[in-house]
């Protein structure tokens, strides 16, 4: 029964953190922004937080409490992960937080948007103040991390559409930070360019040059394996 | 211990939640529990998750690449998960002469024998379970390693540089 409390209260808690989540995106749509962009992702994050929430509800349902084992020991594992997940999509709050009007260079944002649209079609860029000196692009598209993040929650709530939820990013959801000391320099803003460019670049890296690169790599990973092997091995 | 990246962290929290869920369904499988097809999809999920590993052991041990499979970074990467789970559970005794591509074929082969055929060997279903409870618990430490992990506290010439090429 002690088991069940602790477990019980977890839950709430993360279901607690997920509406939590929630509320913040919805203060912050009431907020304005010079792009569609941050409206978007504070919309995904609410529905992936709805989704977490009924997630958890029906993961903690289907704990068979007969086997207090491998079995309870699995879905607490489950339910750490759904924490984990809710925690770290919680952080990207703070994107949207520091996307609004006041602090960015306002009249500069639809022309970068519209410059990657032109380069990069079907990829949607959001802009972001930071308080390290430097520009940075988040090359990893948030649309992809989110659908590995919450692939396998579409089997502990039914009718779940995973992608409708994401919609909202379109196939590609990138990051653009620049420093936020900086953010009337319209000279250095073309450094903007330069990170735009990071996603241009994937481009070249074709199948082929992927081979070589593996060829080149394997006899030296090889080699590692090999040692770490011997060590192991009685 | 070394920093991972937004989208190979997405990849590890998707492993881990496939194996406790394949873990969930061989424990069924063991109870003589009818499985769902929901669960049965959850075999076949796990059984694509140990091509990847046949997929980066193959690229490792140099073999070549047949039957619909090629060189992947998402296979190399979980092939050292599945090479530290071998060693905890001291597999390693049962590998002769490193053939790791074999042994877990040998895995691969006998969990598809429990969704094509939906009969079970006692003995394998329960290796297979610890073989992914195992792995899940690898791909687990990685993660729990990230959370404490903090940027080295680096001179300003240093952080100079780094920012340069960044």
């Amino acid at each position: 029964m002690h088991e069940y409390e602790l477990i019980e209260g977890y839950t709430l808690e993360i279901i607690s953190r997920a509406q939590s989540t929630q509320r913040r995106c919805k203060i912050l749509l009431s907020r304005n922004f010079a792009s569609k962009a941050p409206r978007n992702l504070a919309s995904v994050l609410i529905d992936i937080c709805i989704l977490l929430e009924n997630a958890c509800r029906s993961i903690f349902k289907s704990i068979d409490w007969q086997d207090k084992n491998t079995k309870t020991q699995e879905s607490f594992i489950i339910l750490q992960i759904t924490d984990f997940i809710v925690r770290e999509i919680g952080s990207h709050i703070s994107y949207i937080d520091e996307a609004q009007t006041q602090k960015l260079p306002w009249s500069f944002i639809q022309p970068v948007q519209k410059l990657a649209k032109a380069l990069l079609p079907g990829v949607q860029i959001m802009l972001t103040p930071q308080w390290e000196y430097n520009y940075t692009i988040l090359t990893t598209n948030l649309y992809d991390v989110y659908s590995n993040y919450l692939s396998r929650f579409v089997n502990y709530v039914s009718g779940t559409n995973l992608e409708e939820i994401l919609a909202p990013l379109g196939k590609s959801f990138h990051i653009v930070s620049f420093p936020s000391i900086e953010r009337n320099n319209v000279l250095l803003h073309c450094i903007m360019g330069h990170e735009i460019g990071h996603l241009a670049s994937k481009k070249y890296f074709t199948e082929q040059r992927k081979q070589i690169l593996l060829q080149s790599i394997r006899d030296n990973v090889a080699s590692i394996v090999e040692k770490k092997v011997k060590k192991v091995a009685p | 211990m070394r920093s991972i990246n937004m989208a190979e962290k997405a990849m590890i929290v998707n492993y881990i939640l496939l194996t406790s869920q394949v873990v969930l369904t061989l424990e069924d499988a063991i109870e003589n529990k009818d499985l769902t097809e929901q669960q049965y999809n959850s075999l076949k999920e796990g059984s694509e998750l140990l091509s990847r590993i046949i997929e980066g052991a193959m690229l490792i041990e140099g073999k070549k690449f047949k039957n619909g499979f090629g060189p992947t970074m998402e296979g190399l990467s979980i092939y050292g998960y599945a090479l530290s789970t071998i060693q905890k559970l001291d597999f390693i005794k049962e590998i002769k002469e490193k053939e790791f591509t074999q042994f877990f074929e040998k895995l691969r082969n006998e969990l598809s024998k429990l969704i094509k055929e939906k009969r079970k060997d006692d003995k394998i279903a329960s290796q297979l379970k610890s073989f992914f409870v195992q792995l899940g618990s690898s791909f687990r430490e990685d993660i729990q390693k990230e959370s404490y992990y903090k940027e080295k506290n680096l001179p300003f010439t240093l952080k100079k540089q780094k920012n340069a090429y960044a």
